[in-house]
């Protein structure tokens, strides 16, 4: 193995040994609904026509993101729920749309880390 | 001088628990985020909820209603409200139509589709409608002495007595000319109609966005007993109406009071 080789192998070593290790998304509930809706880190339940604002914040094994980790959340399916930004980049609003399953695609600086199931009920009359 | 200060002070606070119980509207009106207040708009006379020039965001809005919604904020530009749950209730124009019942959202958001604040409402089909003569209370009684012309302002209810708001299309019919006659145009909701020179019971169908509605009417010059009911199946008579009525009133103080209460989100 020439030199040049050598050191660009070391140097992926070390990129991958700094990659934090995504371990999950904490939601904090930021809104009060009308009615009962159930957001856990691993699902979601939401009736259809309710909105919600929750505050996400990474998890990780070991070093812990920093503010400056882009959190992006997206909706699998724009038909059934709807993802919402706010002016602050931690901050969300999810709307149930219509009745059905989707998930919840989230990405940590572009990269996608899982999709939370989420099921949205009839809505509550 | 004291007892005057002390005077002062009691009529401040008086007024000023005035002013609190005024606020009550406001309180409804805020957003669940707390960044602005929501303010709601008739599209037109037929939505009672803009009755006595006051503009109050209804407890719900009927199914077929239109009305309009807007958000306010303290200085800088004005947050649009869309509405992200188009089955429900979409936008056309200027205004918002309900087209289906239950809760849904309604967003403000900025120039870059941030969203703002947040506000539910609720939607109800029409479940009954109760006239109102002059300012007596809403009811599900008519009675009218022969001859007698009066004005009539149907208001919707839902099937928890909420009255709904909502621009809503009317028409009214009466079963029988003679007996009780339609004297302004038939199309709002609220009619002149006029008793006819003998006694009877007569039937005012108020058709509400394509759902009909019946209201007994009584002329009675007085030599019999009063009876009439709203609906063609309902076996109502005066005394339960005037007491829904009241009953109701109480019921929306209560409300008010919870309301109140459970102040913002």
């Amino acid at each position: 193995m020439s030199r040049p080789q050598w050191l660009a192998g070391l140097a992926l070593l070390f990129l991958a040994a700094c990659e934090i290790e995504y371990a999950g998304l904490d939601f904090d509930v930021q809104s009060s609904p009308p009615v009962p809706v159930s957001i856990e880190s691993d699902r979601i339940e939401i009736p259809a026509g309710i909105a919600i604002q929750v505050a996400v914040r990474p998890l990780s094994e070991g070093e812990p993101y920093s503010a400056s980790d882009h959190v992006l959340l997206r909706s699998d399916d724009p038909e059934v729920l709807a993802v919402y930004a706010t002016t602050n980049g931690r901050q969300f609003v999810l709307v149930g749309l219509r009745k059905g399953k989707t998930c919840l695609q989230v990405k940590i600086n572009r990269h996608e880390k899982e999709c939370i199931d989420v099921r949205v009920l009839a809505p509550e009359e | 001088m004291r007892v005057t200060l002390v005077l002062g002070l009691g009529a401040f606070l008086a007024l000023n628990g005035c002013v609190n119980d005024d606020d009550y509207d406001d309180t409804r009106a805020r957003g669940e985020l707390g960044k602005g207040t929501f303010v709601y708009g008739c599209t037109n006379s037929t939505d009672t909820a803009c009755d006595g020039g006051q503009t109050s965001l209804p407890r719900a809005v009927a199914v077929g209603g239109r009305f309009d919604l807007r958000f306010s904020v303290n200085g800088g530009k004005q947050p649009v409200v869309i509405s992200p749950v188009s089955d429900q209730v979409r936008r056309i124009g200027d205004a918002f139509e309900v087209r289906a019942p239950g809760q849904f959202a309604l967003l403000a958001v900025n120039g870059n589709r941030e969203v703002i604040d947040i506000k539910h409402m609720r939607a109800a089909p029409v479940d009954e409608i109760r006239v109102q003569r002059k300012t007596e209370l809403p009811s599900a009684n008519l009675t009218l002495n022969p001859n007698e012309s009066t004005q009539l302002l149907a208001l919707p209810y839902d099937d928890s007595g909420d009255k709904l708001g909502g621009a809503l299309d009317y028409s009214w019919h009466s079963s029988n000319d003679d007996l009780v006659s339609i004297d302004s145009l038939s199309d709002l909701n609220r009619v002149r109609v006029r008793a006819g020179a003998a006694s009877g019971e007569a039937t005012l169908t108020v058709e509400v966005s394509g759902k009909r509605y019946d209201v007994r009417v009584q002329i009675d010059d007085g030599s019999g007993a009063l009876d009439a009911g709203q609906r063609a199946d309902a076996d109502a008579n005066a005394d339960t109406g005037a007491k829904k009525g009241a009953a109701d009133a109480q019921v929306g103080a209560d409300a008010r009071v919870a309301d109140a209460e459970g102040g913002a989100l």
